[in-house]
């Protein structure tokens, strides 16, 4: 067995592997012919032992998949305390797989926010009344597209919404898994079913990219937010196809991305919205609250927060100086309090506060605009259903008490509050809003003498300051 | 050239990326986690199906494998190559696989499937082949998974193994002789 015999033999197998024939291949080396065919038949049959039914053996997807979401889950049990920013953000989704249409007004779920709270709450009822364990395992198999898929994820919701931080985040990896595992489950059956999952980016290519293993077809209709690179966390929505790959209507980044320029700026003030806002909303919003949260303890995930309201925040503020004339009215209320009270300077410095609590909700909250109409026109109750964007100010506006008697309506506006939390996440709605405030710049022309407006940026406080001094 | 496949130290740029990706595992991270899962799960079981011939060992298998690196991982052992490492376990656990149950398995599958003719007798073949495997060493049924269950070239083959190109040259060798006599194919090597 000497060396040239070693080579000659990589060589002819080489030559066999490219396509040549046994005899074109041994005819290099006529004096080794005799000791390299019988090797060479050996190893064409060799490759046989790694077949199945003629084809190269390959795991089922579904298996690997399984198997990922364990060796994942494993890994996030074994490391640090310090998590994925990326896993924080969990939008409360119950009926989002139900929705066809990848456009961001569509892929939120239509039914509000109240009624998904009380579809759970429901849920719980029903659970603890009706022993709904055999519910909960019935539709724990479920998959996209099945009539208890809903079902299974209005369960998920509940038991996270009832868990606490700690467990809430081992859920959002356990339920993070479980996408996974559902999309390769229904590649595996065959079926084209909208699908959602998150994963991270391992390649990127002009069509095609591989999101935690999954093939996933990118194309012009797909909406990609936030400039997903390879290792990033991204949530996917899409179409599962029979040959195993996700056409994406939509793929969003979830970690951390470089700050926009924007972004130094407004930080505290989404902070605060929180902190503003909660004590009204706690019922409506305890998700929130758990992320804004996590977000302080690990710092990266501030970005994130301030990133997503940010493209739309910048529209609606933008729009907003105008509709925030709106507060104006506010003033025209001031005059009422006048009378009886002379205090023009309070009614300004209580206006401030206003526009504050505004942006607060910022990312939430469109709706100021249609604050603006409120306080001119009656209609406003009709409109209050829609918009809690009242409910920020209350929490801001100490002041109120003096009003709350001008103002009999804000009471029944508050209730209604609830409803807009569940805007806030799915935010797409927005920019709809904000063309139904160019109603509101009719009336602003009435309010116009009140120059105040300037206000209404966060310097107000200084200005209204100064002019009244 | 054809004698060009001498000893070569230049890492290919699969093992350079799979150098970072070993980096970053070692802080388990989880998008390198992920893509060595996705890299490394259907390779390690076609190897294991390969020396099994069992698609439930070689899922075991390949599953087993990615969970000791997790460990060894977290413990912080040093890993100089990813693939060597993963191939290695991969191959011991083959061992211990034939080790608990030698002969049952592999006759287990000569009578398990009824198929159309063609199909059973390609079946029994592979079976044939199976056994025959079994009487070759270690070292050369991974030689034969790799080279011609994955086409690795001699180089992959020998960073795998963690030898000398020219020894993988060696042992593909006697391994094609092996196997051939193992089938009864005769004919001297």
């Amino acid at each position: 067995m000497t060396d040239e015999l070693l080579n000659a033999l990589q060589d002819c197998l080489q030559a066999l592997r490219q396509g040549e024939t046994l005899e074109t291949a041994l005819a290099r080396y006529p004096q080794l012919a005799a000791e390299l065919r019988p090797l060479l038949i050996t190893a064409q049959l060799a490759p046989r032992l790694g077949q199945v039914a003629g084809q190269p053996a390959a795991p089922a997807p579904a298996t690997e998949a399984a198997h990922r979401a364990q060796f994942l889950g494993r890994a996030t049990a074994l490391r640090p305390t310090l998590r994925p920013a990326t896993l924080q953000k969990f939008p409360l989704n119950l009926f989002s797989h139900l929705w066809p249409t990848p456009s961001e007004a569509t892929m939120r779920p239509p039914i509000s926010f109240a009624v998904r709270a009380a579809l759970i709450i429901g849920l719980v009822i029903f659970g603890l009344v009706a022993g709904g364990y055999g519910m909960a395992s019935a539709s724990a198999a479920s998959l996209p597209g099945d009539p208890l898929y809903g079902i299974k994820r209005a369960l998920e919701d509940t038991q996270y919404f009832f868990a606490d931080a700690q467990t809430r985040t081992r859920l959002e990896t356990e339920f993070a898994d479980r996408r996974l595992q559902e999309v390769a489950a229904v590649a595996d059956s065959g079926r084209t079913e909208l699908i959602e999952f998150s994963g991270w980016v391992e390649r990127q290519e002009a069509e095609v990219w591989i999101v935690s293993g999954m093939r996933v077809a990118v194309n012009a209709q797909t909406v990609v937010v936030g400039n997903p690179v390879v290792g990033s966390r991204v949530r996917v929505v899409g179409t599962i196809r029979p040959d195993r790959t996700v056409l994406a209507a939509r793929i969003v980044r979830l970690d951390d991305e470089p700050p926009l320029p924007t972004a130094t700026e407004r930080p505290p003030e989404v902070t605060r919205t929180p902190g503003a806002t909660e004590p009204t909303r706690e019922v409506t919003r305890t998700p929130e609250p758990t992320r804004t949260e996590v977000h302080e303890v690990t710092n990266t995930p501030r970005p994130e927060p301030s990133r997503t309201p940010f493209p739309e925040p910048s529209r609606t503020r933008t729009p907003r100086p105008e509709p925030s004339r709106t507060p104006e009215p506010t003033r025209t209320r001031t005059p009422r309090p006048e009378p009886s009270r002379t205090y023009t300077p309070r009614p300004e410095p209580s206006r401030t506060p206003v526009p504050e609590p505004s942006r607060t909700p910022e990312a939430t909250q469109p709706p100021e605009p249609s604050r603006t109409p409120e306080p001119t026109q009656p209609p406003e109750p009709s409109r209050t259903p829609t918009r809690p964007v009242e409910p920020s100010r209350t929490p801001t506006a100490p002041v109120e008490p003096s009003r709350t008697p001008t103002r009999p309506v804000e009471p029944s506006r508050t209730p209604t509050v609830p409803v807009e939390p569940s805007r806030t996440p799915t935010r797409p709605v927005e920019p709809s809003r904000t063309p139904t405030v160019p109603v509101e710049p009719s009336r602003t022309p009435t309010m116009l003498p009140e120059p105040s407006r300037t206000p209404e940026p966060t310097n107000t406080p200084g200005v209204f300051a100064k002019r009244h001094t | 050239m054809l004698y060009a496949h001498s000893v070569s130290p230049t890492h290919s740029p699969a093992a350079a990326e799979e150098a970072q990706l070993l980096a970053e595992a070692q802080q388990l991270a989880g998008h390198a986690l992920s893509q060595i899962h996705t890299r490394f799960y259907p390779v390690l079981y076609r190897y294991a199906y390969y020396r099994t011939g069992d698609t439930q060992v070689a899922e075991d298998i390949a599953g087993e494998t990615l969970m000791r690196l997790l460990t060894a991982l977290h413990q912080q052992a040093t890993i100089q190559s990813l693939r060597g490492w993963l191939f290695g376990v991969a191959g011991h656990l083959v061992a211990d696989h034939f080790r608990r149950a030698p002969s049952e398995r592999l006759s287990e599958h000569l009578t398990a499937p009824e198929a159309p003719a063609a199909e059973a007798e390609q079946h029994l073949q592979a079976q044939a082949m199976r056994v025959a495997l079994q009487t070759l060493t270690a070292d050369q049924q991974a030689v034969l998974a790799l080279r011609f269950g994955d086409e690795y070239s001699i180089e992959a083959t020998a960073e795998v193994l963690g030898k000398k190109p020219n020894a993988i040259k060696a042992l593909q060798f006697r391994a094609l002789g092996a196997l051939r006599r193992a089938l009864g194919l005769g004919g001297d090597v």
